[in-house]
């Protein structure tokens, strides 16, 4: 008996320790400027995060190497991959962070591109507005007004029918849009709280 | 200094991004040589960048505490690659999660008290305060409360629904607005920028209708799968 | 040739060319000013009093020769960059027009390699530590790691934790960072491109005044520090980039992305109008 409970409390001390070390983190809101070890530790924690993006960096290309060691359909494509990677990485190492031709490939192929998918993803709810937005319920009905009421005003539409539209428009993006997001994210920030307080009471556990 | 390829640079740009956009098409080859790209690229320069944050700001603050302190983490979290030192992986990870929701759990607190109080304090002050404080009380109803009809809060939380319903409304339009400006900043770069590069994202689309009504090139198995489905 | 016009591809293909189409001959219509972006020129122009913690309300006084400006690219800025592009040119424009001191910090290096691509050169060359301005009203801390951590950190001591520029250079011996560390106190105005947190971090308590901007669709989740009280005015998109031409009278090209938008709003309120039409007489036939 006594052996399983030290066993319980050695399963929970990382989440006992986790819990003791968020709330001096923090304390350090509060405090100015504030306690010297949990600055230095948190100082320490923000300046280790390259490390562990290197990591991921590193576990990224292990995945597309297994692909090609494993002969994937994707190969072709995990070869472009890797080989642009270790491309860029020779470029940094010979040219150093101000290679020129390294920042080229990197504004022109991996910024841009990440827009395009980007508005390619968000563009594509066009096609639900046009396909499934009916007025089957009266609130579908209030809604889809709503969406139109919004095309109206961020675009010169709304100005040309009726000045009042804009101003409509505008009036529900910063009063009611505007409070319902804050409700949202302190809803969230409520969940938190709870959760947390879940990790104290050890019905959570923390782990990596 | 400018690079030897430079003068290519315009050209690939244009043709990254239009590439990218045809998977709204479909997924073909074109789009998917373009992701890999991309990825690459952005791994190799994301993996020098954080070499370059060691070297330019970690290094030159040694023997400082913190910076020995990272160093330490760092050294922990490669032990993620070494089985029997698992552990010393974890423990840095742990530090990591507990130092990031320390410095988040306080902001949560401060927001809910102050914007709180912010609404109330302005109820009274117009119409659109006095909205927007009943909104942001209903929008918190619908979280905190449940949904059992018979609860007398049951009203309160379908007003709520409401209220979240008319944000999501917004925000469905207002993205799809933001990001036509996306495409259409580039198409103006690809048809005014020096040198004009318009005839790249023409020949994609020409590509592409070729590829729908006449003969599927890109990607023929996807082809006829759309082909039947339709 | 086989068309068949329930194929949801064709909707893209027509968004497409509309969006060419409208590029080709870009028309300047008339749009009214936003609340929050008449409130975003306020501040840059006439100032405002911050008083969200009431023990300690801060007056700003606008953007003047010396003020010490920091800009915060941390959020998608560069997955948001076509929504943005002319705005924050409108805006850098304006702060270098009234002489304000810039400190540029990017949160990941997207962010950092968007500016460097499309912005820095356009204000600075193409090797901005040689220009005139660099260190004297200019200095970029390009990438550094650390988020909201680094923030935090920033608001009693910038230069604990990041000593140098993004050029190695030492920020204690750059002339423009000599009364310019401890952003709580140091730090005029913050302007967050995208950035998220601000407001707990610097707004609650020390009441720095705090104006956003972002892409078009930002402002879904930037309203809350809007309506909450915590931003003093937000820019939000091309269309935010032409209300600020407009107000500042700083002459740019925002405005041409009007017409493409309100093309493809036509055309979806259409499509909706007449699918709902089809739907209501579809019910009645049924």
């Amino acid at each position: 008996m006594g052996q399983q409970s030290q066993t319980n409390i050695v399963q929970e001390l990382p989440t006992i320790l986790g819990v003791i070390g968020l709330f001096i983190i923090a304390s350090l809101y509060w405090t100015e400027p504030g306690w010297e070890g949990a600055l230095v530790i948190r100082n320490a924690t923000t300046l280790s995060l390259p490390f562990a993006t290197i990591i991921t960096v590193g576990l990224l290309i292990r995945r597309h190497a297994r692909n090609i060691i494993r002969r994937e359909e994707t190969t072709p494509y995990d070869a472009i991959t890797i080989g642009s990677a270790v491309l860029i990485v020779l470029l940094g190492l010979v040219g150093g962070m101000a290679d020129p031709t390294m920042a080229a490939l990197y504004a022109n192929v991996n910024v841009i591109g990440t827009m395009a998918v980007i508005s390619a993803i968000s563009i594509s709810v066009f096609s639900p507005m046009i396909r499934i937005y009916r007025a089957k319920t009266p609130i579908m009905g209030f809604l889809i007004l709503l969406s139109i009421l919004a095309l109206f005003t961020y675009t010169p539409i709304g100005e040309m029918i009726h000045p009042a539209i804009p101003r409509l428009g505008d009036f529900v993006q910063i009063w009611i849009s505007g409070a319902s997001d804050s409700a949202f994210w302190i809803s969230t920030y409520i969940g938190a709280v709870a959760l947390i307080t879940r990790m104290i009471l050890l019905k959570e556990r923390l782990r990596p | 200094m400018s690079s030897p390829i430079e003068p290519l640079m315009p050209y690939l740009n244009t043709f990254v991004f239009f590439a990218a956009y045809s998977v709204l098409y479909k997924d073909n080859p074109m789009y998917r040589f373009v992701q890999s790209l991309v990825v690459g690229i952005g791994a190799g320069f994301l993996f020098m960048a954080q070499i370059d944050q060691i070297v330019r700001i970690l290094v030159p603050s040694l023997p400082q505490p913190h910076a020995v302190i990272a160093l330490v983490m760092g050294v922990a979290f490669f032990c993620i690659f070494i089985p029997g030192l698992i552990n010393i992986y974890r423990a840095a990870s742990i530090l990591v999660m507990t130092v990031g929701i320390g410095i988040v759990l306080p902001y949560g607190v401060a927001i809910t008290w102050t914007a709180t109080l912010g609404y109330s304090q302005r109820l009274f002050t117009g119409l659109g305060p006095f909205v927007a404080g009943i909104c942001y009380a209903l929008g918190m109803s619908y979280f905190l409360f449940t949904g059992r009809l018979e609860k007398p809060t049951a009203p309160l939380r379908t007003l709520g629904r409401v209220v979240l319903l008319v944000y999501t409304a917004m925000c469905i339009s207002m993205t799809a607005l933001g990001k036509l400006n996306l495409i259409q900043w580039k198409v103006l770069d690809a048809l005014w920028g020096i040198p004009s590069t318009w005839f790249i994202p023409v020949g994609i689309f020409v590509l592409i209708l070729i590829d729908a009504f006449v003969y599927p090139f890109l990607g023929v198995k996807k082809a006829k799968e759309v082909e039947s489905e339709a | 040739m086989n068309i068949k016009w329930k194929d949801t591809r064709l909707i893209y293909l027509v968004i497409f060319l509309v969006i060419f189409g409208t590029s080709l001959t870009p028309i300047t219509l008339p749009l009214p000013v936003v609340q929050w972006s008449k409130e975003f020129y306020k501040v840059i122009d006439e100032g405002v009093t911050v008083s969200v913690n009431p023990d300690n309300p801060r007056h700003f006084a606008g953007v003047k020769e010396g003020t010490r400006v920091m800009i915060l690219n941390s959020g998608e800025t560069a997955k948001l960059w076509g929504d943005m592009s002319e705005a924050v040119k409108a805006v850098w424009t304006d702060l270098r027009r009234r002489g304000a001191h810039i400190l540029l910090w990017s949160s990941s290096v997207d962010n950092q390699a968007i500016l460097d691509k499309y912005l820095i050169p356009y204000f600075y060359g193409l090797d901005p530590q040689s220009h005139s301005d660099y260190g004297v009203s200019f200095v970029d801390l390009g990438f550094v790691a650390g988020g909201n951590a680094l923030l935090e950190q920033w608001r009693t001591s910038l230069r604990a934790i990041t000593p140098v520029d993004r050029y190695g250079n030492s920020l204690a011996d750059i002339p423009m960072m000599q009364n310019f560390d401890a952003m709580r106190i140091d730090c005029d105005l913050i302007i967050g491109l995208d950035a998220r947190g601000l407001e707990s971090i610097y707004v609650i308590r020390y009441n720095t005044p705090v104006l956003e901007m972002g892409g078009t669709d930002s402002a879904g989740y930037l309203a809350l520090s809007y309506t909450a009280g915590y931003f003093q005015g937000m820019i939000m998109g091309q269309r935010g980039g032409a209300e600020y031409e407009f107000l500042s009278g700083i002459p740019g090209r925002a405005s041409a992305y009007m017409l493409n938008s309100m093309a493809i709003a036509l055309i979806v309120t259409v499509a909706i109008v007449v699918g709902n039409i089809q739907y209501l007489m579809s019910r009645r036939e049924t």
